[in-house]
């Protein structure tokens, strides 16, 4: 992986850190900044009793959105420290690892019932560790066509250059380096 | 590169379409709930359908050109998500305004919660309100810009696509 990937990587890797160090120091901070729950109200039900407990009040998400992204960020941080990514088979990695999920969020809305808090991030953190490694491995991607598009574009102007100004004695004319 | 690069919108407009559709709807739009699924599938379904048209023409598809898509798919989430959303409750104002105060109810007699925070969920809730607010169409432009490029993204990385070959030069006769 280049540098411009990796830095790419590294960039949503601290992103993921910060959100998912939210779940966890924001039920500390409770009384003092609650409103930062608002944050991930779009993202979660939030449900307290789907939620994990810490420091006597529930998780900013639920055990299973916990899960995702805990899983994510370890995924990321992956692919930024050892350039780890699924070589193959990626979709059969997705759909392996998201299965339990689907099937316990399904058993939930035909009123099985569904696992308890932790079996649940257990359960989840498979599919966000093979999500985070996805995404890894696109933003490195997406950072490296960024950094190559920009490295195109002094070329071109090079190879423009030329013919587009009047030729001169070749002493230099104090034009643009 | 000398092939074409096929067109994003039709792609993104189906992806988007689609899952804003499901999305606005009662009850499985809740699927959102976990962590936007929705909306990351739109983006994902978006990536997906554009790595065929891609596969026809042997232009290159990677996670990077994801962002692109996914990103046009969470736009066309959120105008889809909004119309069938203001559709409905509209429709439905009288049943959600009863839903929203039993909701509220229940949040306030919950046991075991912190009054305080009790009390901020249902400003949080009357503020949304039943319908659909400007705070509700933001959130999900917003919701639908960032986790339908992630959907991109991680389509991009699962369905991606090789360049084709060039061809060979005809030698000049």
């Amino acid at each position: 992986m280049s540098g411009s990937a990796r830095r790419g990587v590294i960039v949503v890797f601290v992103l993921a850190v910060m959100w998912t160090a939210g779940i966890f120091v924001v039920p500390w901070l409770a009384d003092e900044v609650a409103t930062a729950r608002l944050l991930y109200s779009p993202v979660c039900h939030q449900l307290p009793e789907r939620s994990l407990t810490i420091a006597a009040h529930p998780a900013t998400v639920c055990a299973r959105c916990t899960g995702l992204y805990l899983g994510g960020t370890v995924g990321l941080l992956l692919v930024a420290a050892a350039g780890i990514t699924l070589r193959r088979s990626r979709l059969t990695w997705l759909v392996v690892t998201a299965a339990p999920s689907v099937i316990d969020v399904g058993a939930g809305f035909v009123g099985l019932g569904g696992l308890s808090n932790l079996p649940r991030l257990l359960v989840a953190l498979p599919a966000g560790v093979v999500l985070g490694l996805l995404l890894g491995e696109a933003v490195s991607d997406l950072a490296q066509s960024i950094r190559n598009r920009d490295k195109d574009k002094p070329y071109e102007f090079a190879a423009h250059a030329p013919s587009s100004r009047p030729q001169t004695d070749g002493t230099g004319g104090g034009g643009n380096s | 590169m000398n092939q074409q690069a096929p067109s994003i919108w039709m792609p993104a407009l189906i992806g988007g379409g689609v899952f804003g559709l499901v999305g606005g709807l009662p009850v499985v739009g809740g699927l959102n709930c976990l962590c936007c699924s929705l909306v990351i599938l739109a983006g994902f379904l978006a990536a997906f359908l554009y790595s065929k048209e891609c596969k026809k023409v042997g232009f290159e598809f990677r996670g990077g050109g994801g962002a692109k898509i996914g990103v046009v798919a969470g736009l066309f989430y959120f105008v889809s998500h909004s119309i069938v959303g203001s559709i409905l409750a509209f429709a439905m104002r009288d049943y959600n305004e009863r839903q929203l105060a039993d909701a509220i109810e229940q949040i306030r007699n919950a046991e075991g919660m912190d009054p305080q925070m009790a009390e901020q969920i249902v400003g949080w809730i009357e503020m949304i309100g039943s319908g659909f607010s400007p705070i509700g169409f933001g959130l999900v432009l917003v919701c639908g810009l960032i986790f339908g490029t992630i959907g991109g993204l991680i389509g991009g990385a699962v369905f991606k696509v090789e360049a084709a070959p060039p061809t060979p030069q005809q030698p000049a006769v």
